[in-house]
């Protein structure tokens, strides 16, 4: 997996059921080569593309494979009031430091092989990864 | 006055008041006590006035397991690379670090099994005063805030389970070169160099020491025959005395319930965390500064409350700006700088901590099958730290790490990064303890409250081996503060 995501990542959206892609049922799946798909992955995307940043988002991910999916990660990052509304590349900067600083302060932190970082910081690398 | 055991007369009988054994802190700071009490002093010291190979290896010893090891050196040398055999003792290489003990390290504490001291802090602070102008330290205050303020300096800004600590740190911390004039001139003390003692010859009772054997590496023997004796060789050699000590009691003097050499302790020293932390985090807090001619070391250390209320040992902390190593570190780097309002940099620095170790009768200094040139056995140490101090240590780690990340750093911590292999990386910190523990009960303790060998009534101890618990603190300032208040008990011994 972590391989996979050493370049830009490749997803499958899933539009049918996996029975009918066992099926073989033409247009179930539809192959997305590149590109955000969600706003707030762009501005993500735009702030946490470099890649150290998202060699930190692929550790998390390998080591919380139930968040490996865009979706998931945009909707645990929207939970968060510093992440509401954000329409754009600054304020997800501004997302991130709030969400940052309010992560540390209620001792919301992870470990990414061995680092400690806010919650919010690893999730918003994990985005990064998909944009 | 200084001599040397090489122009004693083979066979002779040295007579004196007090035989010191060992010219260490402890040695020299009772020696020059008992000589203002008006006492003759026999001081004998292994070594000569600088460092003597031949000598030095008497201190050889073996490391079961391996696993007693001191910074990056073979666990073969930690025996003898932690403790100097020549005038000033261990002060030969002592950092000069003082902090006394603190009080809930006296203390009876449930969470630590045989944790507790006879004596209380406040019995010992008269002596701890005094023992900072022995030390050459500043005034005795260990108040973090007060020194930051004197520095016009902010503390770090901690909370919680985690308080600023300082240390002070000796303007002198050879022994030999601060009192070794004092010691020439002293008519009551004689220092006598190459004096190897070997053994305590008790009275057939084994209720008194009659004698001190004493060899030289030039084959002389003789003797010192003194109304009192003071063992300050240090936590490993005090013990290893009195174990080949074995002519009248089988066990060894003063070990009819085998302790002695039990309990033995040593802070485990090691790197808990490396950080990643923004240039605008003031670290300079724990680097070396004088203030107001008080030479100071920052440290972070768990509070007595949260040891208490956790039932931890205690912890402490200081920092090392260091090279970072792990592939993560550009991307941990950049987060700071994204996260940190602008700061264009970051460093990378290592959090060394040095912890408590609960007393376990288990770690324990024995005598091995091998001996040395004098043809006493030498000591094999068995040191493993156990599940308390691994709890303590990750517990203490963990509030230090929110209080380090709340503060804008990232940590990069071993506990969590392989729990299996954070044994491995701890050390020993060259502070041996608790082999002649103090206890006022005789089958719990070697030597009592007024550290005099339970049983034996001349015979006395000074130095670390009589602490029943390390605390975090560096033991010398305590090791000084025990003899000076051990020095009327022997005065008045002599009455």
């Amino acid at each position: 997996m972590s391989g996979d995501r050493r370049t830009t990542r490749r997803r499958f959206l899933v539009i049918g059921g996996l029975s009918a892609v066992a099926a073989g049922g033409a247009g179930v799946v539809r192959w997305i080569s590149s590109g955000p798909s969600l706003p707030l992955t762009s501005h993500v995307g735009t702030v946490l593309g470099a890649e150290p940043l998202r060699a930190i988002g692929r550790a998390y991910l390998d080591a919380n494979p139930r968040e490996d999916d865009e979706s998931t990660l945009v909707r645990s990052l929207e939970a968060r009031p510093e992440w509401r509304g954000v329409s754009d590349p600054a304020g997800a900067l501004r997302a991130l430091r709030r969400g940052s600083r309010a992560d540390f302060g209620r001792g919301r932190v992870v470990r990414v092989e061995g680092w400690y970082l806010a919650e919010s910081e690893a999730r918003a690398c994990a985005l990064a990864t998909f944009a | 006055m200084l001599i040397d055991a090489r122009s004693i007369d083979d066979g002779a009988e040295v007579e004196s008041d007090v035989c010191v054994v060992g010219a260490g802190a402890a040695g020299i700071t009772i020696a020059r006590e008992l000589d203002r009490g008006g006492l003759r002093v026999c001081v004998l010291e292994s070594g000569g006035l600088k460092r003597e190979e031949a000598t030095q290896k008497l201190y050889e010893g073996e490391s079961v397991g391996g696993r007693y090891r001191v910074g990056g050196l073979d666990p073969s040398r930690a025996l003898d690379f932690t403790r100097l055999r020549w005038f000033g003792g261990t002060t030969n290489h002592w950092g000069g670090w003082c902090r006394p003990l603190d009080a809930i390290d006296f203390e009876q504490r449930p969470g630590v099994p045989d944790s507790g001291w006879p004596i209380t802090r406040a019995e010992l602070e008269p002596h701890y005063v005094r023992a900072h102008d022995v030390c050459r330290l500043g005034p005795p205050e260990y108040n973090a805030a007060v020194w930051a303020r004197r520095a016009r300096r902010k503390p770090f800004p901690v909370g919680g389970p985690i308080a600023n600590e300082v240390y002070q740190v000796s303007a002198q911390p050879r022994f030999a070169e601060a009192y070794g004039d004092d010691l020439r001139r002293s008519r009551g003390v004689r220092v006598v160099l190459h004096a190897n003692a070997v053994g305590l010859a008790a009275a057939r009772d084994a209720s008194r020491i009659e004698r001190v054997r004493v060899a030289t590496l030039s084959g002389r023997r003789f003797d010192v025959r003194a109304r009192s004796v003071v063992l300050a060789a240090g936590g490993v050699e005090n013990a290893r005395l009195m174990l080949v000590s074995n002519d009248v009691r089988p066990r060894g003097i003063g070990n009819d319930r085998d302790l002695v050499g039990r309990y033995f302790s040593d802070h485990p020293h090691g790197v808990v965390a490396l950080i990643a932390y923004p240039e605008r985090l003031d670290l300079g807090f724990f680097n070396y500064r004088r203030i107001r001619g008080t030479g100071l070391l920052g440290a972070l250390a768990t509070t007595e409350e949260f040891a208490r209320a956790e039932g931890l040992l205690r912890f402490s902390a200081t920092f090392q700006a260091r090279e970072g190593r792990s592939e993560l570190e550009p991307g941990v780097l950049e987060l700071l700088r994204l996260t940190g309002r602008g700061d264009p940099r970051g460093s990378f620095g290592a959090v060394y901590s040095r912890s408590e170790m609960a007393p376990n009768r288990d770690n324990r200094v024995t005598l091995a099958d091998t001996k040395d040139a004098l043809g006493l056995p030498r000591i094999r140490v068995a040191w493993r730290v156990g599940e308390l101090e691994r709890r303590s240590i990750i517990a203490s780690s963990e509030a230090l790490g929110a209080v380090l990340g709340r503060a804008g750093a990232r940590l990069f911590s071993f506990p969590g990064r392989d729990e299996s292999a954070w044994e491995q990386e701890l050390r020993g910190g060259s502070h041996h303890v608790g082999t002649t523990r103090m206890h006022d009960d005789p089958r719990r303790g070697v030597v009592d409250a007024d550290c005099r060998v339970h049983g034996v009534q001349n015979l006395f101890v000074a130095g670390s081996s009589v602490f029943p618990t390390t605390g975090w603190s560096n033991p010398t300032l305590t090791i000084v503060a025990l003899a000076l208040r051990l020095a009327p008990t022997v005065v008045k011994g002599m009455a």
